[in-house]
């Protein structure tokens, strides 16, 4: 799968964006981000730092209290829903618990992305199957989610995200579920599509491991707060 | 790549939900029906006995009043009831050994009048004593106009029933698709998260339950239907009340029921998912 997005601008921006739920404290404050098309960074930060908000936030789930979000060089700001489904079909994502339609083949569930663009069956089945193959799941494509491991679930999340070739793709603690050996595996598989097809990867785990096994940017969020970049490089803990 | 529907079925509850909504259809249809049919012949006998008038001759007099009542402006026909014909009506109030030949019948005309002109009674009874004819004469609409008021009753009262019946049709077609999208709502999830527009999230659900709906409801009204006539061909058999059955029986455009009861169920289901899956999605997504 060849991917190469002619996009000038960055993938995302974040310019002091804050999200309060009402009459709490301040989930997300002043949050300034760039991700460069084709780039691969991290997300850290302790468990309730606030990464998966700020990951719903990019997914465009949430809207933000104050600041502002562009995508793909798009301001988000009042677009209608259907517009916003636009938006969200050039990012893939993946979660730390899954969910899929167990009673669709793992080959249907990959092809989700597609079919929900009102995309043809007969259109996408070769492509369903590559991709399938490229996150190492060639022989499940009969089989039913129930039946796959747990890293099978994640590569098959990772499938789902990558099927519709995205722009960006987030996932959210991806390796939570599963051992240190195929935490490995899946980072290098995140790291491998992102060399192989220039999607953006933002990747947010709290495992300090898992971003000192490569070198690539690691933004930290602490209480809310981004703490900027900050280079990791192999071997630091 | 075979193409699945994105909703995966739930038998236990389709089946239960196409079993009541059958049910409540089958009895909403056959209730609308007797109603109907209940109205048909109320109507049809009011209309019938309203311009009849009997004329009863109290002194035997050698009688030309027949000529006489048929003189009358208004009416229509006058026809003299013969002994057999009297012998029939006493029968039933003094049992038939009781009507000898000695029994006294008494002269009577059926009068037939027209509903244009009003007072036809009166003037039979002035036409007879200016002749002096004893006469007693009775008008039959006294007794319509209890029918009617019967049947304002029976109207009021199957109306109250159709509509209980479709009330609770609607409420548990609208109860049942909402605790259903509530069941599956792990789809809609997983659907939005694929990029999926809410338009195509409600579709998936709409399709699934409307479909459902409408069989359900189809299979209810023409069970009704079935029921229906079948009643009628026992009623025939085991009874000889057969001169109202044929208004129990469907017209032509009583057909038109079952196509018209799924359509409305499904566009209540349609309204239904469209509301519930909307409003699910904007308060979780």
């Amino acid at each position: 799968m060849d991917f190469n997005p002619v996009i000038d601008e960055p993938t995302l921006r974040l310019d002091q964006v804050s999200l309060r739920f009402k009459r709490s404290q301040a989930v997300l404050e002043d949050i300034s981000l760039v991700l460069e098309p084709g780039s691969f960074s991290f997300l850290s930060g302790a468990s309730g730092a606030g990464k998966s908000v700020l990951l719903q936030l990019i997914y465009l789930t949430l809207k933000p209290t104050a600041g502002t979000i562009t995508l793909f060089g798009d301001r988000v700001f009042n677009q209608s829903r259907n517009e916003l489904a636009k938006l969200r079909q050039r990012i893939g994502i993946v979660f730390q618990d899954l969910q899929f339609l167990d009673h669709l083949t793992v080959a249907q569930n990959a092809a989700l992305r597609l079919r929900v663009k009102g995309r043809k069956s007969s259109s996408y089945t070769d492509e369903v199957e590559e991709t399938l193959v490229s996150v190492g799941l060639g022989k499940y494509i009969g089989a039913y989610p129930p039946q796959l491991s747990a890293g099978e679930r994640q590569r098959l999340g990772i499938a789902c995200a990558l099927v519709s070739e995205p722009d960006l793709l987030i996932a959210d603690e991806p390796t939570g579920n599963v051992d240190s050996n195929l935490a490995s595996k899946l980072l290098e598989l995140y790291v491998d599509i992102n060399e192989r097809t220039g999607t953006t990867v933002l990747l947010a785990t709290h495992s300090s491991d898992l971003i000192n096994e490569i070198d690539k940017p690691v933004y930290t969020l602490e209480k809310g707060k981004l703490m900027g970049e900050i280079e990791e490089s192999v071997g630091e803990s | 790549m075979k193409k699945t529907s994105l909703l995966p079925r739930n038998p236990a509850q389709e089946t239960a939900l196409f079993f009541v909504v059958a049910t409540i259809c089958f009895f909403a249809t056959l209730a609308g029906m007797i109603f109907k049919s209940t109205h048909e012949t109320a109507t049809q006998w009011i209309t019938e006995i309203d311009d009849q008038i009997t004329v009863r001759i109290l002194n035997n007099k050698p009688s030309n009043a027949e000529e006489l009542i048929a003189d009358v402006n208004g009416v229509i026909s006058v026809q003299k009831l013969n002994r057999d014909e009297l012998v029939s009506l006493l029968e039933p109030s003094l049992e038939s050994e009781n009507v000898t030949a000695e029994l006294p019948i008494p002269t009577i005309f059926a009068v037939t009048s027209s509903a244009s002109v009003s007072g036809v009674n009166d003037a039979i009874e002035q036409a007879l004593l200016n002749r002096n004819f004893e006469a007693s004469v009775t008008s039959h609409s006294a007794r319509s106009d209890n029918i009617r008021g019967g049947l304002k009753i029976v109207r009021l009262t199957s109306l109250t029933i159709v509509g209980l019946l479709a009330a609770s049709v609607i409420g548990i077609i609208i109860i049942s698709t909402r605790s259903a999208i509530v069941a599956q709502r792990s789809v809609g999830r997983v659907l939005f998260l694929a990029g999926a527009r809410d338009g195509f999230i409600t579709r998936v659900f709409a399709f699934r339950f409307c479909s459902n709906i409408f069989f359900a409801s189809l299979v209810g009204t023409l069970l009704a239907f079935g029921v229906l006539y079948l009643l009628v061909q026992v009623i025939s058999i085991v009874s000889n009340v057969e001169w109202w059955l044929p208004i129990l029986l469907p017209d032509l455009e009583d057909f038109l029921i079952p196509i018209v009861i799924p359509v409305v169920a499904s566009l209540i289901v349609l309204v239904a998912t469209r509301v519930t899956v909307l409003g699910t999605l904007k308060k979780n997504t």
